[in-house]
């Protein structure tokens, strides 16, 4: 076959340009109307704002100390960050993103129309324009994803191809500098479209420009062709080796960064690795949402692809196929090897889904104008014709639509958090002179940290992480732990016990999960804020230093990333204005009109109207299959097993409407009744609890009627609570099943009116007009502390938990707030490892009270360890590695004057102690005497040994509120004597309390406290003394 | 070069604000340094030799080639930062330079502030210090040897000392009297000079508190218990808000009820139902308690029969109960909110515990049964008493 080059006729490429035109417009309508309502809610615009910041505050610094406790910013490509942080002189942050974000899918719906030009014709180009704006992998990427830098660097790539297929077929030199031009500036938006863009969209071009010089002419016999083939493949060479060269140098501190960074992290897992059969909610989101309605295209295109000379783009698409379904079958990680485990996969399936554009493109140019339209008008009518035509775009705007509204019909990010309170919280009175935390905001926290100058150790961009807390655990950020189980939950307490270390000072909680924690390991509600965010504090946190370390990049590293990737994107604007200056944009460059192996008349009428029959049928037969099946649910009766499940889910949920409906009817309470029984009763369970299972065991069973043992396991931040339930069901006439309702009966309170003298503590904050409003004011004032009978303790067992427990008393007449630290020492003195309070003991002392503490020293959660338990177990303990066993310990003890959280309302009533097999259990009830609510409450056990020091301390908290004037009943166990072996006894010259050991000195070394409660010598114990504290106040508080 | 953009890029970029740059001063001196040899060239030099036509593309090259090789020099770091001790002689000859000292005394002081320590004092144990620090008008401590005198308020005298260094001060013994007062320093000079008044705190020390108890009351719903006014061994009232300690015990059951002090008092109330006709109390602090004092309660018993009445549910074997009216035999209904405690026996089952609470005199229960589970035995046991009924449907 002769190669002939010629030009389409005009109304060929006029249909084309318009019906680009038409695409543009639908883009800038569709796309750029909706990002301003959609970005709220996508998971990466914010991430791209705060880079954005980064870069507008500063633009040659590539050192950012906001996230991580610093990271350089050279870790990610910084095209549209840049082009953005120029915008934000013009406008605000948020608008100058979404006009980056329009301006990239226009580029986008250019660059595809070009990139079609180059295997079909302008018409087919054009509906590949069209499909590209209402394809659902482009709604998804912009408006779930948010992944401006993905649609702006393929916009970029996509234009570049025309010019790398000119070059290579005829060898222009401009057509190669234009390629280049292009390709850098795609390697500025993002280097990942053109490492992979060189495999998956210029291997086809390649292959297509080989098979023209092949076909081109057909004279000079086999031997002749392939060496017509060498002048392109050294063209190919030039341009690969000047690609590679692009990509590095373009971002050539990006390059340098991951190749020398020293921060060995584990990978975060992702869900497009995933099996999407094992997980279909991943596969949703994944596979079927980013193909959408193009996987009923796909057969055809795979087709007309494998038949024609479109074989390379078929091949190319086929790759991205089989990518994109990530672990669901083995192929992707043989082909992909280690890189399967960094890579989103998600990623191919888009690139495919923009691949098979152009065939889809030519397909309904066919369907619409070409010799198959002509066919079904002729044998159908225009009515079919126009009515399969309006079906299918129908069919794909909807589901685009869909997608674009998915996150706000489910949301995956919480509701929108007003940063300004936040932002002037920070920046008022110095508090930005230490780091903050945020809980519970999703994305909106890089937002957050975009608006401030404050530093926060948690960080939006995991590959940046530093700190070892975090690159050991698969923790992609701090502040969504909840929802990661044992590495998110361990990683979170950590930096709250050791927010010293951190200088983190203050948490801003979206979340009341996160209250118990955090009031239990020493921070002190402040006040909640009008967006209902509440602000957390930690006392005695040193401030930063004045000068933060910092990672010096070479300088002329620095120079060229923040010059070469705008030079390049201006560059390609400048390039793209002229082209179109010049006509040149929307023009094909070459034409192989000739080439086309299509038929240019539909041939198999009969197959074609055997296909139609068939594909009504199916359609029919679909519909009607769908309709059965909303039918069949509409009627499913719910199983006795089902109403139980779906009442627990609606108690966790708090759907108490719900709740009501699957009780008996004929016994049920009205619903005022119901709520009040539930809301009633609160605390750490019920305010503060996520349900984690439900176990279903069947007690007792009759035709109508089934009696069920519950057990429901509630997470909260501070362990795991079962909670056995007896439930009756019952099948009433109507077919259905009901729960049998069991009033709960709330407990009254005695007194109307309870009336408590008290003391009301207030301490000068910083807001003082003063010099000293500084960073002192939050370290002096310290009351004296004495500390007793500390001692490095060891749990006898596997995992050797080592602890430092001892008592202390604050000898002073003003209320402590309590830092202690411990540190195990080898037999050199060396330290070995380090820890601080966290629960066990008390962070709040009244004047004259004292306390046991246990120091718990604990290791860090690798991936490893973590993957097996796959869920969130509050108690897991990860021993330390230590170089050798310690040998002695240090404690040292720091107090602050406090006057907040000091709650001793609750009496504990009616105690008494068992021995048994599993330890000591204690029980009694928690009477609530005082005025507040007892939201959560502590009960701290410091046991003495028969020499009358303290050998071990335990924290256990009560599963319900206790409402003043009410009590609670309450079990625990506590461990036995030969539990814990004491391995040394700490001497006093290595305890100190506020910097000194004056106070441990004149306490006397054999002080056991008075009030302790006698216990059977026979138990290893002589005594215990309980402190119970309390925090008081409710989520909804 | 590298120098160049440095100085460029903190031209154009001023720092993010979390690593200030802070003028450093730093002492003169003199050391190797390694550098890349392009590095001391003025970039007017550079310029020049890169553009020489012929040389263009030599140069380039050889630029390249130098600017990453390594090599050494010696280096002068001043006040101002580094420098070549061969292409700048005269700076270096001022490097490091000091000149003859001489002594500039302080003015007479224009200024004197006192501070007291410790944070609190403790009545009895222990020291405080008095401290004055005097400074001129320039700021400059105030000169030695000038006699100061310190006036305390819990003192009955004055105390006097000399200056040194810009300070003066005084460590005495506390006082045993507690409470807030007031200290001032006054220096005798030429012109006299007076700080102003700084309050400092004395406390009780609580080390030495001896915790009583006074006559507890019994009321109506509730039991007081109550100290009287606490006192350390120097006879001075605790302060407000320290953490105290009462303790009741009887048969084998410990009661713990944290107590604050208030106006030198330490209180707390638990409701009577949980009392029983005698239980001993002890108020303690960390290291002295009370003797075991009786608290006796004339508790009165429960009133039986209670009436019972039952609503079984054949179809949901669903069994209601109700007590009422509750009465002890004083003739008051049973408190609201005392507790209730259910056990339901029969012979199919393990016996079965459950709670409900008194609410207007009246306790109920709703209890799963069916028919052939009759007939059960149910008591009822509150503080005041039990009730045992055999029920059937």
């Amino acid at each position: 076959m002769e190669l002939s080059l010629q030009k389409y006729s005009v109304q060929e490429r006029e249909a084309g340009v318009f019906l680009l035109l038409l695409a543009l417009g639908a883009a800038l309508l569709f796309h750029g109307g909706l990002t301003a309502f959609t970005y709220g809610n996508t998971y990466d615009a914010y991430i791209h704002m705060f880079f954005a910041d980064s870069y507008h505050r500063s633009w040659f610094d590539t050192w950012e100390p906001r996230w991580y406790t610093g990271f350089s910013t050279t870790s990610y490509p910084p095209g549209t960050h840049m082009i953005m942080a120029g915008l934000q002189h013009l406008m605000p942050l948020e608008a100058a993103f979404v006009a980056t974000l329009t301006l990239g899918m226009l580029i986008l719906t250019v660059g595809l129309y070009r990139f079609a030009l180059i295997w079909v014709p302008p018409r087919a180009a054009g509906y590949a324009a069209l499909g590209l704006v209402l394809a659902s992998s482009i709604a998804e990427t912009l408006h779930i994803f948010g992944q401006l830098p993905t649609i702006f660097s393929l916009g970029l790539f996509l234009n570049a191809l025309p010019h790398v297929f000119a070059w290579l077929v005829r060898g222009s030199r401009a057509d190669l500098l234009f390629a280049l031009i292009y390709a850098s500036a795609t390697t500025a938006a993002h280097h990942v479209t053109t490492l992979f863009g060189m495999v998956l969209f210029i291997g086809p071009i390649a292959l297509h420009a080989l098979r023209v010089a092949y076909v081109a002419r057909t004279s000079g016999g086999l031997w002749g062709r392939i060496l017509r083939l060498v002048p392109t493949l050294i063209r190919g060479l030039i341009l690969g080796t000047l690609l590679v060269m692009v990509l590095v140098i373009t971002v050539f501190a990006y390059w340098y960064w991951s190749l020398t960074d020293p921060i060995t992290q584990v990978s975060i897992p992702h869900g497009s690795r995933e099996n999407f059969i094992a997980r279909p909610d991943l596969g949703f989101v994944f596979f079927i949402l980013p193909w959408g309605t193009s996987l009923l295209a796909l057969p055809y295109v795979f087709y007309k692809s494998f038949t024609s000379r479109l074989w390379p783009l078929g091949l190319s698409i086929l790759l991205c196929f089989v990518l994109g379904t990530g672990g669901t079958t083995p192929i992707p990680k043989m082909l992909l090897g280690s890189a399967f485990d960094i890579l989103t996969l998600d990623r191919f399936t888009f690139w495919g889904s923009i691949l098979m554009l152009p065939v889809l493109g030519f397909g309904l140019d066919r369907l619409i104008n070409g010799p198959l339209g002509q066919a079904i008008k002729s044998s159908y009518g225009l009515l079919i014709h126009r009515g399969l035509i309006a079906a299918y775009y129908i069919a794909v705007l909807v589901v685009a639509l869909f997608t674009a509204v998915l996150p706000t019909i489910r949301p995956t990010q919480p509701a929108p958090i007003d940063a300004t309170p936040i932002v002037t919280f920070m920046e008022r009175d110095e508090h930005d002179r230490w780091r903050y935390l945020t809980l519970g905001f999703g994305d909106q926290f890089a937002l957050i940290a975009a608006k401030t100058t404050a530093l926060s150790v948690d960080g939006n961009y995991h590959s940046a992480r530093r700190l070892p807390f975090l690159t050991s655990y698969a923790v992609e950020r701090l502040e969504n732990a909840k929802y990661l189980g044992v590495p998110g939950l361990g990683s979170l307490q950590q930096f709250l016990i050791n927010a010293p270390t951190y200088h983190l000072k203050y948490v801003f909680s979206n979340d009341a999960f996160y209250d118990p924690l955090l009031h239990f390991t020493g921070w002190t509600r402040l006040n909640r804020l009008t967006s209902g965010v509440t602000i957390w504090e930690k006392g005695d946190v040193p401030p930063l230093p004045t000068i933060l370390p910092r990672r010096q990049l070479n300088p002329t590293h620095t120079l060229l990333w923040s010059t070469l990737p705008p030079t390049a994107l201006t560059l390609a604007g400048l390039l793209m204005l002229w082209q179109l200056g010049r006509g040149q944009l929307v023009a094909p460059l070459l034409t192989f009109v000739e080439i086309s192996a299509e038929p240019q008349k539909a041939t198999g009428m009969r197959r074609l109207r055997y296909g139609l029959i068939l594909v009504t049928i199916l359609t029919f037969l679909g519909c009607c299959a769908g309709a059965y099946l909303a039918w069949r649910i509409s009627l499913h009766v719910p199983t006795a097993r089902e109403v139980v499940e779906a009442y627990m889910d609606d108690l966790d949920f708090r759907r108490f409407a719900n709740a009501h409906a699957r009780l008996d009817p004929e016994t049920r309470p009205d619903f005022e009744t119901f709520l009040f029984e539930r809301l009633w009763v609160g605390g750490l369970v019920n305010s503060f609890g996520k349900l984690d299972s439900v176990t279903l065991e069947i007690e007792d069973k009759s035709a109508r009627v089934i009696d069920w043992r519950v057990t429901s396991t509630w997470l909260t931040a501070l362990g795991a609570y079962d909670q056995p339930l007896f439930l009756r069901t019952i099948k009433r006439d109507d077919g259905h099943w009901y729960i049998v309702a069991q009033g709960l009966a709330p407990q009254q309170s005695q007194d109307r009116v309870q009336i408590q003298p008290g003391a009301e503590f207030a301490l000068a904050g910083r807001r003082q007009p003063r010099l000293d409003t500084d960073i002192y004011r939050d370290r002096v004032d310290r009351p004296r502390l004495a500390m007793q009978g500390a001692r490095l303790v060891k749990q006898v067992g596997p995992l050797g938990r080592y602890a430092i427990v001892g008592g202390i008393y604050n000898d002073d007449t003003d209320p402590a707030f309590l830092t202690i630290e411990g540190r195990l020492r080898g037999a050199r003195d060396e330290i070995l490892a380090s820890g601080s309070l966290a629960q066990h003991g008390a962070h709040r002392l009244l004047g004259g009270e004292y306390i046991g503490f246990r120091v718990d020293v604990e290791g860090v959660l690798s991936l490893q360890d973590a993957k097996p338990t796959d869920g969130f177990d509050p108690d897991l303990f990860v021993p330390p590695i230590l170089e050798a066993a310690p040998i002695s310990a240090d404690v040292t003890a720091r107090g602050l004057a406090h006057g907040a959280d000091l709650y001793r309302g609750i009496a504990l009533l009616g105690l008494e102690f068992e021995e048994n097999e599993k330890g000591l259990q204690y029980r009694g009830r928690a009477y609530n005497r005082g005025t507040s609510l007892a939201s959560v409450t502590r009960i701290t056990c410091t046991l003495f040994d028969l020499t009358g020091q303290p050998v071990w301390v335990q924290a256990d908290f009560l599963e319900a509120n206790l409402i003043p004037g009410q009590e609670q009943p309450f079990a625990f166990t506590l461990p036995l004597r030969d539990f814990v072996e004491v391995l040394t006894q700490i001497p006093l010259s290595q305890m100190a309390t506020n910097g000194t050991g004056v106070a441990i000195e004149a306490f006397g070394p054999a002080f056991a406290p008075k009030g302790l409660i006698p216990l059977d010598p026979t138990s290893g114990y002589s005594g215990v003394h309980i402190h119970v504290s309390s925090m008081t106040h409710d989520p909804l508080d | 070069m590298t120098h160049w953009i440095r100085t460029f890029i903190s031209y154009i970029s001023p720092l993010k604000r979390a690593a200030p740059m802070e003028p450093l001063l730093c002492t003169a001196g003199s050391f190797k340094l390694t550098y890349n040899l392009l590095q001391g060239l003025q970039s007017q030099a550079l310029y020049q030799f890169l553009h020489m036509p012929n040389l263009r593309r030599v140069g380039i090259s050889l630029f390249f080639f130098l600017y990453t090789m390594p090599t050494y020099g010696q280096w002068t770091s001043d006040a101002f930062g580094l420098f070549d001790p061969a292409t700048e002689p005269e700076r270096q000859a001022w490097a490091g330079l000091q000149g003859e000292r001489y002594i500039q005394g302080p003015e007479p002081p224009t200024s004197l502030q006192i501070l007291m320590g410790e944070k609190s004092l403790i009545a009895g144990r222990g020291r405080s210090m008095a401290l004055a620090l005097g400074l001129d008008t320039h700021g400059n401590l105030m000169a030695n040897g000038l006699i100061t005198e310190f006036q305390l308020s819990s003192e009955d005298r004055t105390f006097q000392t000399e200056s040194d260094n810009g300070l003066a001060y005084i460590i005495i013994p506390n006082t045993t009297l507690a409470g807030l007062f007031w200290a001032s320093a006054l220096i005798k000079n030429n012109s006299p000079l007076q700080s102003e008044r700084q309050l400092y705190r004395i406390t009780a020390d609580m080390r030495q508190v001896v915790p009583r108890i006074e006559g507890s009351r019994i009321g109506d719903v509730r039991a007081d218990l109550v100290s009287p006014p606490l006192r350390d061994v120097h006879d001075n009232l605790i302060d407000d808000g320290q953490g105290f300690l009462f303790q009741l015990k009887r048969h084998g059951k410990t009661d713990l009820i944290p107590a604050l002090s208030v106006s030198a008092l330490v209180q707390a109330q638990i409701p009577k139902d949980q009392l029983d006709r005698e239980q001993f109390l002890r108020l303690s602090t960390n290291f002295e308690q009370t003797d075991a004092k009786v608290l006796a309660y004339a508790k009165p018993r429960l009133l039986s029969p209670i009436a019972l009445t039952t609503q079984y549910n054949a179809d949901l074997g669903l069994l209601n109960v109700k007590w009422a009216p509750l009465l002890t035999d004083d003739g008051h209904l049973v408190p609201d909110g005392s507790r209730v405690k259910l056990r339901l026996e029969t012979k199919l089952f393990d016996p079965a515990d459950t709670t409900a609470w008194v609410e207007a005199g009246m306790a109920r229960a709703s209890l799963f049964l069916w028919k052939e589970d009759f007939p059960a035995r149910l008591t009822l046991a509150t503080s005041f008493g039990a009730e045992v009924y055999e029920v059937n449907p």
